[in-house]
């Protein structure tokens, strides 16, 4: 019979000299590499890069693609070592967290978790190269490639990338119906968003000169698109899930 | 299949509120009750009163304590006419003005006003004259040259129909409501299934919101005024909803097949939008 293992307890933080790194096991290695010795991100290099290609093969169903991408992101890490402070970049990401783990997990974050949020940003980004990267060199296969990005539906594109701007794609369409649906939803639900949108996505016009059209500082311009963008998100995405039968 | 069809064809509940017990402002009033003008204005036109025989029309300068200096007024005899031409008047940019419309009935003893040479016998004012009563300002120099800056601004932006409303939505920023309700009222298409006439119902309830919070913002206004107003964005909010809806009622989707809520967003993916399709009755245009 096995006997239940007993958790060590956890060192508070109070008692660990290095503060927010004390969880972590690769924090000697790091610490080291930081100092300028260069022997020490060898065994980050082992540790991580299979791990890296695993997690990049299952998202891009590309043996190459992934063995590339695992070794931008160790490389795009260790040149930024300095960057690495311990700390999470956003306790929100973290909703059903109480404040305390929140605070606790702001101030816990590992460098396998540092890296990984940089694999995810490079994931991201292959996925934006992916959709432009085939039309870069033959003019006939650039029509044809932006129709199939063009019928795609927005969910599926806004799935695929998450850093895209629905409404861009949507009056990307020749003012399809969607778009002036968008933004008539948004003008139902607050004013200031639909001006800001209306003159930024409908006139083509910069930020800075909707602050000046409105008299309204720049970063309330800002805010207001990007909250209107994260509604309009919202919105597919609800949209999506329901096709899908998923749960909203 | 369910189809909600909306009222487009009838004007708003409530778009004339009373103001007392003989006046009245709504649509026909011009200048709109309360709006910036661009220019002095030329004509006054307002609402018939029922019974009234003569109409005394007064403009009058608010100063800031919201206490009227008039600064012209006539007598409107005619039979159901209801427009009066200004004279030219040096009026003052950025200064409030209130205009004033008291009718006087035939046989009303209580209405015999000493000040009135010309009423004829028998004629006279009710007591207290409510009327109608319509506020404008004309815009400063600098407020003049923002809208002229945004306009020019707006003149290279690639689609019309969006411009249009820009236009619009920036005009009202600038107080100038009537100019705004106007062009948008302009550039509504008379299909009432349309997008362009979604978008516009939008705009029109963007534009009575910010006329709303003017409102809301200045002190010492007939509380009708507000209320006008409120009715009028209701409106074309209801009317963007019942778009809306029946954009969804009509949309084929696998979760209307599912027995699950449809959504007008999920008709990007359709061949042709169904409400394209559908010729619904010539609407009138939005009465302002």
């Amino acid at each position: 019979m096995n006997t239940p293992s007993v958790a060590s307890p956890r060192p508070r933080e109070n008692d660990c000299p290095v503060g927010p790194f004390h969880h972590d096991v690769d924090l000697p290695h790091v610490l080291r590499a930081r100092e300028g010795d260069r022997s020490a991100l060898t065994p980050l290099w082992e540790k991580y890069h299979p791990s890296l290609i695993h997690y990049f093969d299952r998202r891009t169903q590309n043996p190459e693609d992934a063995e590339d991408l695992a070794s931008e992101t160790l490389c795009a890490a260790f040149s930024q070592l300095s960057a690495f402070r311990g700390k999470s970049a956003s306790p929100s990401t973290l909703p059903h967290a109480s404040t305390e783990s929140r605070r606790a997990h702001a101030t816990s974050c590992t460098f396998r978790s540092y890296l990984f949020a940089i694999a995810h940003n490079q994931m991201t980004q292959w996925i934006r190269r992916k959709t432009t990267r085939s039309t870069a060199t033959f003019t006939e296969c650039e029509s044809v490639d932006r129709d199939a990005s063009q019928d795609a539906s927005l969910p599926d594109r806004l799935a695929a990338d998450p850093d895209a701007d629905p409404l861009q794609i949507l009056l990307s369409r020749e003012k399809d119906d969607a778009a002036c649906y968008a933004l008539a939803d948004i003008g139902m639900r607050s004013e200031d968003q639909f001006k800001a949108i209306l003159l930024h996505y409908a006139c083509d016009l910069p930020h800075k000169e909707i602050a000046l059209l409105l008299r309204t500082p720049q970063k309330t311009i800002n805010s207001r698109l990007q909250e209107a963008r994260e509604s309009i998100r919202k919105r597919f995405e609800m949209v999506h899930a329901e096709r899908m039968g998923l749960p909203n | 299949m369910v189809n909600y069809r909306m009222h487009t064809t009838e004007e708003p509940p409530a778009t004339r509120v009373r103001c007392g017990e003989t006046g009245q402002f709504g649509p026909r009033c011009t200048p709109l009750f309360y709006t910036a003008l661009l220019t002095p204005p030329r004509r006054l036109n307002w609402s018939e009163i029922p019974g009234a025989v003569r109409c005394r029309v007064t403009l009058s300068r608010l100063d800031t304590g919201g206490a009227a200096q008039p600064q012209w007024s006539a007598f409107a005899v005619p039979n159901g006419k209801i427009s009066w031409e200004l004279p030219a008047l040096d009026l003052t940019p950025g200064t409030l003005y209130a205009w004033h419309v008291e009718p006087l009935f035939a046989g009303d003893r209580r209405s015999r006003g000493g000040d009135d040479p010309d009423a004829p016998e028998g004629v006279r004012a009710p007591h207290p004259p409510p009327g109608m009563e319509a506020r404008f300002w004309l815009l400063d120099a600098d407020a003049m040259a923002h809208v002229k800056y945004s306009l020019g601004v707006l003149e290279q932006s690639p689609d019309p129909e969006f411009t249009l409303l820009a236009q619009a939505i920036l005009l009202s920023e600038a107080g100038l409501f009537q100019d705004a309700l106007r062009l948008v009222q302009q550039g509504a298409k008379s299909d009432p299934q349309s997008v362009q006439t979604l978008l516009a119902d939008t705009a029109l309830s963007v534009i009575y919101r910010q006329m709303e919070q003017n409102l809301t913002a200045r002190s010492g206004l007939p509380a009708c005024f507000k209320t006008w107003v409120r009715n009028r964005e209701q409106y074309h909010r209801n009317r963007v909803r019942a778009q809306m809806v029946n954009a969804q009622m009509q949309a084929p989707s696998a979760a209307n097949e599912r027995g699950q809520r449809p959504d007008v967003f999920a008709r990007q993916d359709a061949q042709l939008p169904p409400f394209l399709e559908r010729k619904g009755k010539s609407n009138k245009p939005i009465a302002i």
